[in-house]
C-alpha cells in the first residue's frame, strides 16, 4: 500500500511545485528544470521516508519506479503541451469555423514555415542536437545518438520517414 | 520475490513490444494503431497472470502492489506509444532525419525544400480525413468526430494551466 501512495504522493507534490514555480517564472529550458524539480523531489521524499523508516529497502525501490515512470509520461505529455501539434491546430480552426466550415486555403495561409518549421528547427539547435554556424545546419554525434532508435525501429518495420 | 515484483511491468512491456511488432510485420496487415493496442493489450495480460502466479501476503496488499505495477506499466506503455507517434508525426524527428541524410549539413532554404509547411499540412489533412476525424464538403473542411476535438481541448486547457496561453502562436 506504501509504495502506491508515496509514489502518487510525491509525484503530485512535484506537480504542484512545478506548477508554482512555472507561475512565478517560466525557465529557459523547461525540460532541465523539470528534471530537477521532479528529482529533488523524489530524493528529499525517500529521504524523509528513510529517516522514519516507514518502508523496506524493495518499497524504496518500487517507490523511485512508480515516481519516475509518471515523471516520464508526464515530461513526454509537457513537450505536446509546450509545442503546438499542427493536427490539433486544424481540428481546434475547423471546430471554430462552425457550420460554414474551414477553407483548405485558410489553414495553409495561417500555418507557415516560420511557424510550423523554423521554430522546430530553433529547437534541435537549442538541444544541441544539431549545429548550426549561421548558415548550414548539420547533425551532431548527439543528434545522431537521439535519432537511432526511432530510425532502427521505423527501418524494422519498413515504415518510411514519417512527418 | 518482492524484488521480482518491480520487474513484472517492465517484463509485461517487453511483451507489449514484441507482441506490436510481430503483430504488426504478420498478423495486422501493417495497422500500425491497431497493432499498438494489441500490443498494450497482450502486456497487459501477461502482468495479470504474473501477478496472479506470484500472489502472496494478504488480499489488500496484493490488490495495491498490482496497482501500482498497473499504473508503472500503464506510463510504460504510454512511453513506447509516444516513440511510436513520435517518429511517425513528430516534426522534429523528421528533421533529424533529413539532417541525418546529409552528412554535409543542409541550409534552410534546402531543408525547407525536403521538408516543410505546405507538406506537413498535407500530410495531417489526409490523416485527417483517412481517421474520420474531420470531412470534406464543397473545397471546405468540418469537424466529424469529436474525439481529436476533445484531445486538443484538454491539451489547451492543459497549456492554460501549466503554460498561462493557448497557444505557441499566440503572440
Amino acid at each position: 500500500m506504501s509504495v502506491l501512495i508515496w509514489g502518487v504522493v510525491f509525484f503530485v507534490a512535484a506537480f504542484f511545485l512545478h506548477l508554482v514555480i512555472w507561475r512565478l517564472h517560466l525557465p529557459r529550458s523547461p525540460i532541465k528544470a523539470l528534471v530537477f524539480i521532479f528529482s529533488s523531489v523524489a530524493l528529499l521524499g525517500i529521504i524523509f521516508l528513510f529517516s522514519r523508516k516507514l518502508c523496506s529497502s524493495c518499497q524504496y525501490l518500487h517507490i523511485i519506479v512508480l515516481f519516475f515512470s509518471l515523471f516520464i509520461c508526464y515530461l513526454l505529455t509537457y513537450s505536446a503541451i509546450d509545442a503546438d501539434s499542427p493536427s490539433l491546430v486544424i481540428v481546434l480552426r475547423t471546430s471554430k469555423a462552425g457550420k460554414e466550415g474551414l477553407p483548405h486555403n485558410a489553414i495553409k495561409e495561417s500555418l507557415r514555415d516560420d511557424l510550423l518549421i523554423e521554430p522546430r528547427l530553433k529547437d534541435l539547435v537549442e538541444a544541441r542536437l544539431v549545429d548550426f554556424n549561421g548558415q548550414i545546419y548539420k547533425i551532431n554525434q548527439k543528434g545522431k545518438i537521439f535519432i537511432f532508435p526511432f530510425m532502427l525501429y521505423r527501418n524494422l518495420l519498413g515504415l518510411g520517414k514519417g512527418g | 520475490m518482492a524484488y521480482f515484483n518491480i520487474l513484472i511491468p517492465i517484463l509485461s512491456l517487453c511483451f507489449n513490444i514484441l507482441t506490436q511488432i510481430f503483430s504488426y510485420k504478420y498478423i495486422l496487415k501493417k495497422k500500425l494503431l491497431k497493432s499498438e493496442y494489441l500490443g498494450c493489450l497482450c502486456g497487459f495480460i501477461f502482468l495479470i497472470v504474473c501477478e496472479l502466479a506470484l500472489g502472496e501476503g494478504s488480499f489488500k496488499e496484493w490488490l495495491f502492489l498490482v496497482f501500482a505495477n498497473l499504473i508503472i506499466y500503464a506510463c510504460f506503455s504510454y512511453c513506447y506509444f509516444t516513440f511510436i507517434n513520435m517518429g511517425e508525426t513528430a516534426r522534429r524527428i523528421r528533421l533529424l532525419r533529413e539532417l541525418y541524410d546529409a552528412p554535409f549539413g543542409l541550409t534552410q532554404e534546402e531543408i525547407l525544400k525536403r521538408y516543410n509547411a505546405e507538406e506537413v499540412i498535407n500530410i495531417r489533412m489526409s490523416r485527417l480525413l483517412n481517421n474520420g476525424q474531420i470531412t470534406l464538403r464543397n473545397e471546405r473542411y468540418f469537424v466529424s468526430s469529436p474525439i481529436m476535438l476533445s484531445i486538443s481541448k484538454i491539451l489547451v486547457l492543459m497549456k492554460l494551466i501549466v503554460l498561462g496561453k493557448e497557444s505557441e502562436f499566440e503572440k
